[in-house]
């Protein structure tokens, strides 16, 4: 056995670089590799293994493929540098986790696009796999990539690069896809994406289809498909914990939130189905903690009964339940009090906006006494900090709405005075990127000095120790704006600068904005035009992607943002967005 | 309580797995064995365990000891436990102990095999090894078969992969970890009077 492996080539490359783990699979529940003539899918996640592997999507769909008794999965993340060179200098080609295999070798590679600044991480991984970056360079040997996740949505910028995008829910779109690939191996690339740009839910660029691809969304989450197992990393990863999906969608409606326009109805789990997986995925993995996910946990009808039920048996079994940020009101801090678990660090809020009148523009429904009730039960209940995430750069920002931040980061302080608690307060302030198919789509995106100064501006108006401020780099804000609303002139620029060394952009350490901008310069791009406003008429780069809502509900909501209009949560009752034609109210079940 | 001492091998591509990162690695598969591991008490409960002296990365190991705690612990536990781990990770034999002394007082000792991987390693290699490792600690035992060297050596934590890597590289006989093929094949007690290495379990 070692002998041999004494003598594999690939050990000597683990031995040179940092964190090899990285690189081996060996995981707990990957399931054993199949074999047979069967679909072999590698699914691709171009950041690195640590935040690659806590990604729910991939979990999911990992133990949905591996269920086909036609199909298996196995997985790759991006090299990270160090990797990347000990490959190249040997010669050798990215290889799958599970069999070693190159991913060459596999039917399909399958991408998720969670960010816009991994686009130069997707290259790095076909070009390791010795896949041609460009779809038409392809051959019929070559595996078929695809990808799915929310930059699939506007896909237009790294549209050359794949042969497929997967718009929607990927637990029911995705066996489909595979059934109709199994079905046609060994067949000729166009002919297996011809049947697949017939799948609905399904974008195929060598076959533009004649209306809209519709984003297609599993409806009842009880009947779906759910994983009962998870692989588990030898090496602690971002995410460290089994991770639940509650709910899909959200009914609140903020206006500068992607996800929660184009992911409706919202479609909650049962207590019964939750609890059921909760407890089989805690016989399965081992794991220490559980995390529950959704775009805002607070707001499962379900919460209370599941904490409820749950309790006694996770402080049976030295297990913390964790949820992520914090609704802001009153009830959630008092739930999170209730939990054990989650005394131990700060709470997590996100009013986004400094004032109330800002807050009514992108619809945040917070107001002044949900935040007044939630930092009082925040001290009142014995924590010591809180972290606060707030954007600037939103459509209408004034200074007024600038010290607003302040002034809830003294509001905090004076609370926590009152109860005699430290009162850490910590504040990440994001810069604002209009995103496509939402009600800002057609906004000015604020350039890259404006937020700087904005940021240095709230910086040094703080003048406690206790508060701390970070604000994040406007350059990286600014790229991801050109490629949240860019068109199909930038795949050749993302070649470029990768080409050029670029790699990792999400990373400080890596990220090199001088870089960018002489290849925007070099391919005569102009990259300003892509964050500038958009005429309400002009045709947008995604509009080939239909999300659900129609374009007059965007235009509306639009509107009623520039006149500070709130528009109700939908569970009080429909706002008549017109998802995916169904108009009025009832039909969407929210 | 029951007070578990295993002896546990690490080899293949599992040796890339930072020793660090074996105590969430062993007590995942213990929960998930249904295992009754003991939990420290205190603001910040985690399993109760100890392990042995670190095992670089990319050395196999063939016998290395580990303690761990339970509430409760049978003759069939320790197979149950073995059937949750991952691939390259496996439990040989287990005893378990009365409260006493820590592993550490008895992992004092540990052998190494070291050879290259692509070529021999020259006659030379045995003594630079010898020499580096009594700078630091005690060598008790060595010998090189074929261009194979075999030293028991003690100092456990300055003494290893690091080491052995570091003297051959300076000597210009490999050029890295990767030349290397090391394997520590035992860990214990040195037994000066039978001139043996005696085993923790």
């Amino acid at each position: 056995m070692s002998e041999v492996f004494c003598q594999d080539p690939r050990r000597a490359i683990l031995s040179s670089v940092k964190r090899p783990s990285r690189y081996i699979g060996c995981e707990y529940g990957t399931g054993s590799v199949k074999d047979g003539n069967l679909l072999r899918v590698c699914y691709a996640f171009p950041d690195v293994y640590e935040v690659g592997m806590s990604y729910l999507g991939f979990q999911i769909l990992y133990g949905l493929t591996k269920e086909l008794p036609f199909a298996d999965a196995e997985r790759v993340y991006a090299p990270w540098p160090d990797f990347e060179d000990a490959l190249r200098n040997t010669n050798t080609e990215l290889w799958a986790l599970e069999s070693k295999r190159p991913i060459k070798e596999f039917d399909v590679v399958a991408f998720t696009l969670q960010y816009e600044l991994c686009y130069t991480n997707v290259l790095t991984i076909l070009d390791l796999g010795n896949i041609p970056h460009y779809a038409d360079e392809r051959k019929d040997s070559d595996p078929l990539v695809i990808a799915g996740g929310p930059c699939a949505l506007t896909p237009a910028p790294v549209e050359p690069f794949f042969d497929a995008f997967i718009i929607g829910d990927g637990e029911i779109v995705n066996p489909e896809v595979y059934q109709i690939l199994f079905e046609l191996k060994g067949r000729s690339r166009t002919e297996k994406l011809a049947a697949l740009s017939k799948i609905e839910g399904v974008y195929v660029p060598m076959y533009p289809p004649d209306k809209p691809v519709r984003r297609r969304i599993a409806e009842k989450l009880d009947d779906v498909w759910f994983n009962t197992k998870m692989i588990v990393p030898n090496t602690s990863i971002v995410h460290d914990r089994i991770t639940l999906q509650v709910f899909k969608g959200c009914t609140r409606g903020c206006r500068f939130c992607q996800a929660g326009m184009i992911d409706r109805p919202v479609r909650e789990r049962s207590v019964e189905s939750v609890l059921e997986q909760t407890d089989l995925l805690l016989k399965n993995t081992g794991w220490e903690e559980i995390g529950l996910l959704s775009l805002a946990t607070c707001d499962w009808t379900g919460l209370l009964p599941f904490i409820r039920s749950i309790t006694q048996e996770l402080e049976k079994q030295q297990t913390k339940l964790s949820l992520p940020s914090l609704r802001v009101d009153a009830f959630s801090v008092q739930l999170a009090a209730e939990l054990h678990a989650l005394r131990k660090s700060g709470l997590t809020f996100a009013p986004e906006a400094g004032t109330q009148r800002l807050r009514n523009v992108i619809n945040k429904g917070v107001t002044e006494d949900d935040i007044a009730n939630a930092l009082e039960q925040t001290f009142a209940n014995g924590w010591d900090r809180v972290k606060l995430y707030f954007m600037m750069g939103l459509p209408t920002e004034t200074e007024e709405d600038l010290s607003g931040i302040l002034d809830i980061c003294g509001q905090a302080l004076t609370v926590a005075r009152k109860y005699k608690r430290k009162g850490e307060i910590s504040v990440s302030l994001a810069g604002f990127v209009p995103k496509g198919h939402t009600p800002f789509q057609w906004e000015a995106q604020l350039d890259r000095e404006s937020l700087h100064e904005r940021g240095s501006w709230v910086k040094h108006q703080i003048r406690s120790k206790k508060i701390s401020l970070a604000y994040h780099e406007p350059k990286q804000t600014y790229l991801e704006g050109v490629f949240a609303r860019g068109d199909s002139s930038l795949a050749p620029v993302i070649e470029e600068v990768w080409r050029r060394g670029q790699r990792f952009d999400g990373w400080t350490e890596y990220f090199n904005f001088d870089r960018w901008m002489e290849v925007f310069a070099d391919l005569g791009i102009d990259s300003d035009k892509f964050v500038a406003a958009r005429s309400l008429d002009e045709k947008l780069p995604w509009e080939n992607i239909d999300c659900g809502v129609s374009k007059q509900y965007l235009l509306r909501e639009r509107d009623n943002a520039m006149n500070g209009i709130v528009t109700k949560d939908c569970r009080k009752g429909c706002n008549g967005c017109g998802w995916q034609g169904k108009v009025g109210t009832g039909n969407c079940n929210a | 309580m029951h007070r578990i001492r295993i002896i546990f091998e690490k080899k293949d591509w599992f040796t890339f797995v930072n020793h660090m990162d074996l105590p969430n690695v062993f007590s995942r598969a213990a929960r998930r064995a249904g295992l009754s591991l003991e939990y420290t008490q205190g603001f910040s409960p985690h399993p109760h365990m100890s392990l042995g002296p670190a095992l670089a990365i990319s050395v196999v190991g063939c016998e290395e000891p580990a303690e761990f705690w339970f509430e409760d612990w049978n003759e069939n536990s320790m197979q149950l436990w073995n059937e949750q781990l991952p691939e390259g990770l496996r439990i040989l034999r287990c005893a378990e102990l009365e409260e006493g002394a820590g592993l550490a007082k008895f992992a004092t000792a540990a052998q190494y095999r070291i050879s290259g991987v692509s070529e021999k390693l020259p006659a030379e290699a045995k003594a630079l090894l010898e020499n580096a490792v009594k700078n630091i600690g005690p060598l008790w035992f060595s010998k090189e078969n074929n261009g194979v060297i075999t030293l028991v050596v003690g100092e456990l934590n300055r003494c290893g992969g690091s080491l052995f890597v570091k003297t051959l590289q300076e000597a210009g006989i490999i050029s890295g970890w990767a030349d290397l093929y090391m394997v520590r094949e035992k860990i214990g007690t040195w037994d000066e009077a039978g001139q043996q290495l005696l085993p923790l379990v």
